[in-house]
């Protein structure tokens, strides 16, 4: 359902995808004694989501790249996909005895590559450090079967169209 | 495609060979590049059984068939078409290409030595499937993986403009 408010001010669109679009026509700008100036009020409950959502991810990353957190921003339902995955990873490493800063990092940012071009994936990288390694390693495990793990749960939890644009990289 | 003369996999046989039955004998200075050697040959025959693969399908479109042979966007549109059959599998190429990437070019890291033997294993589960993933590729998804290309390349474009 798409709904629509109009006014002479412009328009405001709620989209089918749950975007908000705030349409305001150029002359608005140029038209003299027209505008004074924009406010934008936003919802104190909204301000209080994005924080939440902000707050929940810096418990389970520690390496993040601002411009891609800033893109997640404008994808919310995304960002809330996301966040369930890293809870997720979270959960299963500390069932294997693994906990970030001591046995591991995680990180959320964008990996393009510089020679092909469109190789632009958002990336979620679990980074081993040495108590992690000697951690799988005791009880039997090794990177590769910790990847398999990471990327059926990705699979599992994201939509499927999402689980296309998202890699899990484990070094 | 023209004659096969070559099977990529002999890459990766022959990268298992030099760390399994040579490592011991290669002098002692040559070692990490025999590493970083044995991960990139895992990558590239990765990559190219894939393409192989792929190019051997029949599919119309002359043009993007031209590139998958031809040029540098073979390795977007082989990791996407596979990431469209099997998200899974498509993570373990890109994890492959990340180590390839570090093992060619990032000269100030020693690769650490479990490495290669992380790469193997990636580069085997993924051949134990490829068969399969091959068999479910239909030309829409190699058209609808370069397209998806396409607009990557579009909004990097708009991004820097």
């Amino acid at each position: 359902m798409i709904n629509t408010y109009t006014s002479e001010c412009g328009t405001v669109t709620m989209t089918d995808g749950r975007r908000l679009i705030i349409n305001i026509p150029e002359d608005m700008f140029t038209s003299p004694g027209y505008l004074s100036s924009i406010s934008l009020r936003i919802n104190t409950e909204a301000l209080g989501t994005i924080n939440n959502m902000l707050n929940r991810l810096s418990k389970l990353v520690n390496k993040i790249d601002f411009e891609t957190i800033n893109n997640l921003l404008f994808q919310p339902t995304v960002f809330l996909d996301i966040l369930t995955f890293l809870e997720e990873v979270h959960e299963f490493m500390g069932r294997i005895g693994l906990y970030m800063y001591e046995h591991f990092q995680v990180e959320i940012s964008r990996w393009i590559d510089d020679e092909v071009e469109g190789w632009n994936y958002l990336q979620i990288k679990v980074i081993l450090l040495g108590g992690g390694m000697n951690e799988i390693s005791r009880r039997g495990i090794d990177k590769f079967m910790l990847l398999k793990s990471l990327v059926s749960i990705a699979t599992q939890i994201l939509p499927q169209q999402l689980r296309r644009e998202v890699v899990v990289l484990v070094e | 495609m023209s004659h096969r003369v070559f099977e990529p996999k002999t890459f990766y046989d022959l990268a298992i060979h030099v760390k399994n039955q040579l490592f011991h004998i290669i002098p002692q200075e040559l070692k990490q590049a025999a590493d970083r050697t044995c991960i990139s040959r895992t990558y590239y025959a990765v990559f190219l059984s894939f393409r192989d693969k792929i190019l051997v399908l029949p599919f119309q479109n002359a043009e993007l068939r031209r590139r998958i042979e031809r040029t540098n966007d073979a390795h977007a549109i082989v990791a996407e078409t596979i990431r469209i059959i099997d998200a899974d599998i498509g993570d373990f190429i890109v994890n492959l290409r990340k180590l390839r990437n570090d093992a060619d070019y990032k000269t100030d890291i020693a690769p650490s030595p479990d490495k290669v033997a992380y790469a193997f294993k990636i580069a085997n589960e993924i051949f134990s499937k490829s068969a399969f993933i091959v068999s479910k590729i239909k030309e829409s998804d190699i058209i609808s993986a370069w397209s998806k290309i396409q607009r990557r390349r579009q909004k990097e474009r708009f991004y820097l403009e």
